[in-house]
């Protein structure tokens, strides 16, 4: 078993000598302060047995894609990412310049409490929202680059993307909804719609089919969605709080599948969400609170999972 | 990367059907709205069209386009009597002219009598205009005698079946107080019906009615019908007429007044259902731009999986040329029901007025074509700005949009 790395002490000056104890602590978390203050990150660093650092603490502070180079299986290089909404009073920080890598074959769980962040960060990583600073590389190619035809390549045969709200066409039965993205990849109905049904069957949803998203729970809405995500056989999968809306059997019966899906189908998973029996799954544990990340050293990840 | 395909027409088509049903009653609004435009412009046009078809072919049947109408406006200087008619033989492109005298008589069937309006003609002038048509039987020759034709109101009057030709024969009489007749024509058989509806009369030989009348008191025609060998022949002809002192009705010259009075009223009709189309189409606009924010979510959606800007872009333009198809058949169709229940109620009033209805709609094919092509036409500009901004949401914003 890995010994605790304890985090390493803060040797700065404190500036949060007088604001209040509760903003204090969340601030002197954020700075990676010795002692864990957020009782979240404690239970977290229990449950992996390895201990969470800022990103900032591994070695990545004001990295640019330049410092240093792009490696065999890389998959996302995140520099700086900043993601900001409004303007003026309004004007709010999302996530603040965060740095990371994530390797093929990770399962990386992006944990934290809700609005911190976390669906901002996959939506970024998805393409579909731009950052405000920063850079994002797919693959070394850098994703504010992409062309219109680029990024509809990227969603098409890339990555599958599962939203935290489902997100199925309303105006499609199951089935259709989940032949969709084979049908953009210009397949034969026929065999679209043979496979779709064989990737609903997976998910026990065969006689489901022709059913409209308003006549499935959201149980079912949920295992369509993934299933929806994987028939074009992504590499990538993004999957945005799975379990969000189960109940414990049917969350189970989601998170062995996505742990197949990484171990035995070797898809690279980045998979957002606040329930913490997934954490013992993933390969490395991406802690999200207000806007900074602290992770688990990918190279300690690396030697373990040997 | 490569180029990415567009996404297929046949793929295209069920989204966009699936859009417009899942939203029924928007789309049948929608739709309703451009079908009711498009059948206000196919009834207002087919009906101006029908209108000037009719006008014309009246005036068509009416005499033939190789004739004209000669006519007088001063009896003492310019009179149509035998001199007028070889005046007008006389001009070289004029093959025949044929005089009408219309003096007023009486008729008796047995001890019946009843006035009536003798008509003398030569045997070519039936059929040179409407009302001398020969509905049943056949025309008398130019040297017969004691024959005739009747209208249907002369045999109404002798309370006779209008449908077939009598078997009896009528003395005739011209009045003698007026024309100094002394012979009546007796027993002249009746050869057949004329069209004519405007009076109870007989059409009889003119060449032996004139040998009966006397030279003085004696009527001039009531007008000359002309005929020419070609098309070509009828403008020098009546010019040579006009010369002579006497006026000239030419059909073409009809035609051509009919026509441009109808193309007026037929601008006027087109401009009242193009209006109708503009209101129906930014109605249209309304509703397809409500649809578009109503459906940034699924956008959104489709954008994710990987659908790019230009096939949002075509699947909205696709709505909106189906929306346009579809209310442009319909709006025929309603155009047809309009033109049926127009034709019932004048069927109703007819009946009530024991006339005919005549065909009162003209529907051309290439007319039908291209409101069809106008519906799809204006659906597919009113489309065009609610497919550019469908086309540019970000799909976040349009994702998290609940
Ligand atoms: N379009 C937006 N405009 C303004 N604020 C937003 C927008 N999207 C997200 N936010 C804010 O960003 C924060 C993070 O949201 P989110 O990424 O959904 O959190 P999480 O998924 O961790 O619950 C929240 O405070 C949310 O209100
Ligand atoms: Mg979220």
């Amino acid at each position: 078993m890995e010994t605790l790395k304890m985090p390493p002490v803060d040797e700065r000056e404190s500036p949060e000598a007088d604001i209040p104890q509760e903003t204090a602590a969340a601030y002197e978390f954020q700075q990676g302060g010795n002692t864990s203050v957020d009782p979240l990150v404690e239970a977290i660093q229990q449950e992996l047995g390895k201990s969470l650092q800022p990103t900032a603490q591994l070695g990545m502070p004001a990295l640019t894609t330049d410092d240093l180079p792009y490696e065999e299986g890389e998959i996302f290089r995140a520099v700086n990412l900043t993601k900001a909404y409004g303007q003026g009073a309004a004007y709010l920080e999302v996530i603040k310049g965060i740095s990371f890598c994530v390797k093929e074959g990770e399962y990386v769980v992006i944990y934290g409490p809700s609005g911190s962040g976390k669906s901002t960060l996959l939506h970024m990583l998805s393409g579909l929202e731009p950052p405000t600073r920063g850079e994002i590389r797919i693959r070394n190619h850098a994703i504010q680059k992409f062309t219109d035809d680029e990024m509809a390549i990227y969603h098409r045969e890339e990555i599958g993307l599962v939203f935290q709200s489902f997100n199925l066409l309303d105006s499609l039965t199951a089935l259709d909804n989940v032949a969709f993205p084979l049908m953009l990849s210009g397949a034969p109905r026929e065999w679209r719609l043979h496979e779709s049904y064989k990737m609903l069957d997976r998910f026990g949803l065969a006689e489901f089919a022709g059913h409209y998203p308003n006549q499935l729970s959201g149980g079912q809405q949920q295992r369509v969605s993934l299933a929806r995500a994987l028939v074009h056989d992504p590499a990538l999968l993004l999957v945005d709080e799975p379990t969000g809306n189960l109940d414990t059997k049917a969350a189970d019966v989601v998170m062995s599948e996505i742990s197949r899906l990484h171990l035995q189908e070797k898809r690279t998973i980045i998979l957002v969400t606040h329930n913490r029996e997934f954490l013992k799954h993933a390969t490395r544990v991406f802690y999200i609170r207000d806007g900074t990340l602290m992770t688990t050293n990918p190279e300690v990840e690396g030697e373990e999972h040997e | 990367m490569s180029r990415v395909a567009p996404m297929r027409f046949t793929d295209m088509l069920p989204l966009a059907w699936g859009a417009l049903r899942r939203n029924r009653l928007r789309s049948m609004l929608t739709i309703g709205a451009i079908a009711f435009g498009v059948a206000v412009l196919v009834y207002l046009l087919t009906l101006g069209i029908g209108l000037r078809v009719l006008t014309i072919d009246s005036v068509r049947n009416s005499t033939t386009l190789l004739s004209f109408t000669v006519t007088t406006v001063n009896n003492d200087f310019f009179p149509l009597n035998d001199v007028g008619l070889s005046k007008v033989r006389e001009i070289p492109q004029i093959a025949k002219a044929l005089p009408r005298l219309t003096v007023a008589g009486e008729a008796a069937f047995g001890n019946k009598r009843a006035s009536i309006t003798i008509v003398a003609v030569d045997p070519d002038y039936f059929g040179l205009d409407e009302r001398s048509k020969v509905v049943t039987g056949v025309p008398f020759n130019e040297s017969d005698t004691n024959v005739m034709l009747v209208t249907t109101q002369f045999l109404r009057l002798f309370e006779l079946d209008t449908a077939k030709t009598p078997l009896i024969t009528f003395d005739l009489q011209a009045d003698a107080k007026r024309y100094g007749i002394v012979e009546p024509i007796k027993d002249v058989i009746v050869r057949g019906i004329v069209a004519d509806t405007s009076a109870a009369a007989v059409y009889v030989p003119r060449q032996y009615f004139e040998t009966l009348l006397k030279q003085e008191g004696r009527p001039n025609y009531e007008h000359i019908k002309v005929l020419v060998k070609t098309i070509a022949d009828i403008e020098p002809a009546s010019s040579a007429v006009i010369s002579k002192g006497y006026k000239v009705q030419t059909v073409v010259d009809t035609v051509d007044d009919i026509n441009t009075v109808f193309s007026y009223i037929q601008w006027t009709l087109g401009v009242l259902g193009a209006i109708a189309i503009i209101v129906a189409s930014i109605g249209m606009f309304n509703t397809l731009t409500v649809s578009l924010l109503e459906r940034t979510r699924e956008i959104g959606i489709m954008k994710a999986l990987g659908v790019r800007q230009s096939d949002v872009r075509r699947l909205f333009l696709t709505e909106a040329l189906l929306i346009g198809i579809l209310g442009g058949a319909v709006g025929i169709g309603l155009a047809f029901a309009f033109q049926y229940l127009t034709i019932l109620t004048f069927q109703v009033l007819a009946l009530i007025a024991e006339g005919i209805v005549p065909k009162l709609f003209v529907n051309d094919w290439y007319l039908l074509a291209s409101a069809m092509g106008f519906s799809v036409l204006i659906a597919s500009i009113t489309g065009i700005y609610p497919a550019n901004r469908a086309a540019k949401l970000n799909p976040i914003q349009a994702i998290r949009h609940e």
